[in-house]
């Protein structure tokens, strides 16, 4: 089941298109990474999921609801690293739980566990307004757990963090994501991605140009190999296909994984089908490889492209906050 | 509905804290003696404290106050902190009613303590207001003082586009300037009146109430006048939630 279903979502500020027809469909217990260039669209889709904003036109459910109503299973740590600058830890976050709906000893209970958690058990009673920028994104995360939410909606997360406020943000994400927390985080910084993410999308002119399994593209040794002929019998497809998963058909080229047992097979099966091999080289279809494309416009390899489907009914269900 | 409250009171006493905190009451502070200081005095021109007087001049000081309090609250509600709040249960609507509660306090505390600060200036002096005449009179005028803080709930940027809030402003405008001849005796102003008067019905309570907090005669008319302010800030209240839920939320920094 979807945890994030868009199909179709366009949005305009005044002259400018931001989302083009965007479709992304994010499964639960996913981490999903939405990068894009500054501009791209990404905050403005945060925003449409929390019902901030009211796309144009599409379709939007999140946990097969409507947006509204999914508001009390949602958890939202925005970009910028503005809070309340005259309370204290403790009591902001008390606040951000009560709001919720939590009250009484549980949610002073909550908050004393995540505080110990995000690391700042020792700032508990400082006001918000001399905390540092790793600080109040721990704190951001904080809030964004307090009432335990199914999904993270989280913006940019690293944005403005020095390296090691980095790291340690990274490593409580990297905490959730072993709890099974389902996650929307967009961000451009591709090695944060990378490291957190189990699927990645990438978006160009307002819509999602590329989309992959980030294991795909971190494969170590992984080859493509391309055939001389244009097109390949549809059997030996079916059979390289059936050797694992490691193994994709794209046209003329075969991408194997970067196990060497597994490249001599689909080797061995192309030669006995007397396929004339044209090139043999590594596949560099790292992220960073896969975001220079698309942010140039270079063609991709097919299987990094989303499969679209523009739902018929162009009917827009979004409902009132 | 009792945990909508419950979550809206939050709200209230998480705004109040800021408020209070970053130093914004200050203003309604030190309005307060302020104002004592220059209409209340016991003085040459003011030798006796009488309620006319009295709710006259506090019922145009907390209109005043009432106005900016509820301007300075939603200017600190409307930066991108908010984005974290809303996003809760609390919602929308919550999150205005929460605003206007408490404006609604501060407004009411700072009257308590106006009226107090007050009663101990002429405490040794002759005045005429009693303890029951302040509480006849303190109802309308708080009451007005509420339908200021929704009306300007309601024009605030946060709540209502730019252009509804001019039409707005410009309808209040020619309302208000009733009593004003700006075409002198010309078609215009012939052609003007009827839209006045109009348009000057939804003031009516409002207008009603200061009479009825400074004259302080509770005759049978005065459960209307009560009812109409209150009936005034329910619909500006409600005008007020129908516009913010409808907008798209854009909070800059």
């Amino acid at each position: 089941m979807a945890a994030i279903e868009a199909t179709d979502i366009h949005k305009r500020f005044g002259p400018l298109a931001v989302l083009q027809g965007l479709t992304l469909r994010v499964e639960r217990g996913e981490v999903y990474g939405l990068l894009g260039p500054n501009g791209a669209g990404k905050s403005t889709l945060i925003h449409l999921l929390l019902g901030f904003l009211r796309p144009d036109h599409g379709r939007l459910t999140l946990l097969d609801t409507a947006p509204t109503a999914a508001r009390s299973r949602l958890g939202y740590l925005p970009e910028r690293l503005n809070y309340y600058a005259y309370c204290t830890a403790r009591e902001y976050l008390a606040d951000m739980g009560a709001f919720s709906g939590l009250r009484g000893p549980a949610l002073a209970q909550r908050c004393r566990v995540l505080l110990q958690q995000v690391g700042l058990a020792a700032a508990v009673d400082r006001r918000i307004g001399g905390f540092s920028k790793g600080m109040l994104q721990r704190l951001g995360i904080a809030q964004a757990l307090i009432h335990d939410p199914e999904l993270l909606l989280i913006d940019e997360p690293t944005s403005g963090l020095d390296p090691a406020g980095q790291h340690e943000l990274i490593e409580l994400l990297s905490a959730l994501r072993l709890q099974g927390h389902t996650i929307l985080l967009c961000s451009h910084q591709l090695a944060e991605v990378e490291a957190l993410c189990d699927r990645v999308g990438i978006l160009r002119g307002g819509r999602l140009a590329a989309e992959a399994r980030v294991a795909d593209l971190a494969i170590k040794d992984a080859v493509t190999v391309t055939s001389r002929d244009a097109v390949l019998p549809d059997a030996l497809v079916a059979e390289l296909c059936a050797l694992g998963p490691a193994v994709a058909v794209d046209g003329r080229e075969i991408h194997i994984g970067g196990e060497d047992a597994l490249q001599q097979r689909v080797l061995r099966a192309l030669l006995d089908a007397g396929i004339g091999i044209a090139e043999l080289r590594p596949s560099g279809a790292g992220l960073v490889d896969l975001y220079l494309k698309v942010t140039h416009g270079q063609p991709l390899p097919a299987r990094f492209v989303p499969q679209v489907e523009i739902s018929a009914n162009r009917s827009n269900e979004y409902e009132n906050i | 509905m009792i945990n909508w409250l419950r979550r809206m009171l939050t709200l209230c006493r998480f705004t109040l804290r800021e408020y209070i905190r970053s130093g914004r009451v200050l203003v309604e502070l030190v309005a307060m003696p302020v104002v004592a200081w220059l209409f209340f005095w016991p003085n040459g021109a003011v030798k006796g404290l009488d309620p006319v007087w009295f709710f006259s001049m506090a019922g145009i000081f907390f209109v005043l106050l009432a106005a900016y309090t509820m301007f300075a609250l939603v200017r600190l509600c409307s930066r991108p902190q908010g984005y974290v709040i809303i996003s809760r249960e609390l919602g929308r609507r919550g999150y205005l009613i929460g605003l206007y509660a408490a404006a609604i306090v501060i407004i009411v505390v700072v009257y308590l303590l106006f009226s107090a600060l007050i009663a101990i200036i002429w405490s040794t002096r002759p005045h005429t207001l009693s303890l029951v005449g302040w509480l006849a009179g303190s109802l309308p005028l708080l009451l007005n003082a509420g339908i200021i803080a929704a009306l300007v709930l309601l024009i605030a940027p946060l709540v209502l586009p730019t252009r509804p809030r001019l039409i707005i402003l410009a309808l209040l405008m020619v309302a208000l300037s009733r009593n004003v001849d700006l075409f002198g005796h010309t078609a215009a102003s012939v052609a003007l009146r009827p839209v006045q008067a109009l348009l000057g019905i939804p003031l009516l309570p409002a207008l009603s109430g200061f009479a009825l907090s400074a004259e302080g005669s509770y005759g049978i008319a005065a459960a209307g006048v009560l009812l109409g302010q209150l009936a005034s800030i329910g619909v500006l209240l409600a005008l007020a939630l129908l516009a913010f839920d409808r907008r798209e939320l854009i909070l800059a920094p």
